[in-house]
């Protein structure tokens, strides 16, 4: 039989058994985790979390940022340690696995989608404030389309056009929501 | 316990009204519908929808999304049937016997076959949750603040070791939702913690925010980016159709009577448990029958009996899941989160003093659930030929779609395009939780109960002037911190 090498085939790592390898991740997660506790111990609660002068009852407003910053500390120095006991002492990766059976793995396709999203969240977000809901969302709508290979340009119109024209109508005539207006010209 | 029947009857003329019924009957449909369009699932509807429910009766708001999650369970079977695509996790393993049978020309049957299950694990659960929720939260009433603080951590400990495969990954990402539940004014004297002078940040951020970005829009996300993939491989093929071999004999039925017992007895149990989950119940239902069959090397056949012991024991998780939501506050999986946040909504705090100063609206949606369980059997029956047209939709029209439904979600109650940036800062967060195993739900439930979780340990420690061993001197505290401290060390052994 063939022995299998470690695949890069989904982008990231996977280990013998097919499963994600997420040693480098972990170690980066580790780290930025560590250092966002110890951010929020040393400089974010206490600069921006004012204890009340003249309350002498009870704990201050510091006592649980403080509790969960400093269980994030910790967790994240566990993780970290364990990941590199387990690289230094040659064992397999932390076993991967979630809730909704999503396929696991962070390579360079996982962290160009995720800059993907938070760019065009971006952009999205500041249409719908300047544009309004109907352009932003018609937009946003014939782009996702487009990207799924639906080209159909009859049902691409109708749904980018449609579907954001009927929710503000719903809206306003059901729950009298107004949804972002265009406001470009003023 | 005697009471319990006067009070359903109270329960039932509350909630027998032709609105009550028509949000049931709307909510399943939705359910079915959200379940068997691709990539969807009931998950992704309820928070959505809650939004929604502001405008309607707390009764009613109530039963129309736990009518969503029993349509959402039994219509994730459908696309496992016919495509052999589960809707979600939950019906992996319905596929198994369902689609071989689907393939023998038997796709209606084993359609009907999975409603019946799921309607009957429903219906158990739901008489178990009558029975305990009561004596449960009459218990509960002896608990202190050190006793809630010792469950919420023990519930913690659950959710975090067992919804994922690492137990720190699981604990920090509860950790970091108790750390976003401090952002806002403090309860206690009105600090303002962490708000940068941003008043949409004075109220904290936005349960309904984070729940629809965390939750929905993370999974849709996931899932458009893996659509907009090359396609591979071939479409799956039409099943074959034969009219004559549709009907369940009751032959047939009768064989599958113990295994449906056996589920439904499964899925309510691991539904009382925090953390354990709707997929592990289906799972666990179904290992549960090929073990007790004369014939286990027949399940993955096409066995009428590996589709019941799945959908039944899933389905059983629903009802039993708000035993400890309604006993003590805390949820049992994602679905019950949001429950509470519907709660909590409506005006109504979930925990042990809910069936004193709510008892009537309890029973109102205790009725109400045993009502949907009737509504989900007739529409589930007769919609089906609805539902297979439903599941030839494809994804890439679908998923946009529902992006842009979660901005409504959101929009809805805020009025705030500052909580539309945060569900998608959210949904940006949980796509890269979900590709490196750090539990989404375990942030999503220690956001949840971090208030709680604040308000019971800062009156513990105010009350015992500091004394952290009053987790271990107070003997009802004291289980609850042991057993925290086994699953730390059963939890952790297995993978830290």
């Amino acid at each position: 039989m063939e022995e299998s090498l470690p695949s890069r085939k989904n982008g990231p790592i996977n280990d013998e058994n097919g499963k994600p390898d997420l040693t480098t991740f972990n170690l980066a997660a580790s780290a930025v985790l560590t250092l966002l506790g110890v951010f929020s111990l040393a400089f974010l609660i206490p600069g921006h979390v004012p204890v009340p002068t003249g309350l002498d009852q009870g704990l201050s407003a510091r006592f649980m940022p403080n509790v969960a910053a400093a269980a994030l500390t910790i967790l994240a120095l566990v993780l970290g340690l364990k990941v590199l006991v387990r690289r230094a002492r040659g064992l397999a990766p932390i076993s991967e696995d979630n809730e909704d059976n999503d396929e696991q793995g962070f390579g360079a396709k996982e962290a160009v989608n995720t800059v993907a999203l938070l760019i065009g969240a971006g952009v999205y977000v500041g249409l719908l404030s300047t544009a309004g809901f109907v352009v932003s969302s018609a937009l946003g709508l014939a782009a996702c389309l487009w990207l799924g290979r639906v080209r159909n340009w009859w049902l691409v119109a109708a749904l980018s056009i449609g579907l954001p024209l009927a929710l503000t109508q719903i809206l306003w005539w059901s729950l009298t929501i107004q949804v972002p207006a265009f406001r470009l010209l003023g | 316990m005697e009471q319990i029947p006067f009070q359903l009857a109270a329960g039932f003329e509350a909630a027998f009204t032709l609105s009550n019924l028509g949000f049931i009957v709307i909510g399943v449909v939705i359910g079915i519908v959200m379940g068997v369009l691709p990539g969807v699932g009931s998950l992704t509807a309820i928070p959505i929808l809650i939004p929604v429910t502001f405008y309607m009766e707390p009764v009613s708001a109530l039963a129309f999304l736990i009518a969503i999650t029993k349509g959402g369970t039994s219509g994730g079977a459908i696309p496992a049937i016919l495509l052999n695509a589960p809707g979600s996790a939950e019906n992996v393993a319905t596929a198994r016997d369902g689609y071989p049978l689907a393939k023998r020309g038997k796709p209606v049957k084993a359609m009907r076959m999975a409603l019946y299950s799921s309607v009957f694990g429903d219906c158990a659960s739901d008489a178990v949750l009558i029975a305990l929720a009561a004596p449960f939260a009459a218990l509960a009433l002896l608990f202190g603040p050190t006793e809630i603080t010792a469950v919420v951590i023990l519930a913690f400990t659950l959710i975090a070791g067992l919804s994922g495969n690492s137990l720190t990954k699981g604990l920090a990402a509860a950790a970091l939702g108790v750390f976003l539940a401090t952002i806002g004014l403090d309860p206690e004297d009105g600090t303002q913690r962490m708000t940068f002078g941003v008043i949409d940040l004075y109220d904290g951020i936005s349960l309904n925010a984070m729940a629809i970005g965390l939750l929905a829009l993370s999974s849709v996300l996931s899932q458009l980016f893996g659509v907009w993939r090359p396609a591979g491989g071939p479409p799956p093929r039409p099943v074959p159709f034969d009219p004559g071999q549709q009907s369940i004999l009751w032959s047939e039925f009768r064989g599958c009577i113990r295994t449906l017992f056996r589920s439904a007895y499964i899925g309510t149990f691991v539904g009382m448990m925090p953390g354990l989950g709707v997929t592990m119940a289906g799972f666990l239902g179904y290992g549960a029958a090929k073990r007790a069959s004369r014939s286990p090397e027949e399940f993955g056949t096409g066995r009428l009996e590996g589709i019941a012991a799945t959908e039944a024991a899933n389905s059983a998780v629903t009802g039993a899941n708000l035993i400890p939501t309604i006993a003590l506050g805390i949820p049992g999986n994602v679905a019950a989160a949001l429950l509470i946040g519907a709660f909590i909504i409506h005006g109504i705090t979930p925990g042990p003093f809910m069936m004193q100063t709510n008892g009537e609206l309890v029973y109102a949606l205790f009725a109400s659930m045993l009502i949907a369980n009737v509504v989900h059997l007739f529409v589930g029956r007769f919609g089906i030929p609805i539902w297979v047209q439903v599941t030839k939709v494809p994804k890439a029209v679908i998923l946009p779609v529902v992006t842009v439904f979660c901005v409504v979600g959101v929009w809805i109650p805020s009025n705030s395009i500052f909580e539309i940036g945060v569900m998608f800062a959210f949904a940006a967060l949980g796509y890269v939780m979900r590709k490196t195993g750090f539990s989404i739900v375990s942030l999503f439930i220690g956001f949840l109960l971090g208030p709680m979780l604040e308000h019971t340990l800062r009156q513990t420690m105010v009350l015992n002037d500091n004394n952290v061993l009053v987790f271990f001197t107070e003997p009802l505290a004291l289980p609850f911190t042991l057993l925290t401290i086994f699953f730390v060390w059963r939890l952790g052994r297995r993978n830290l």
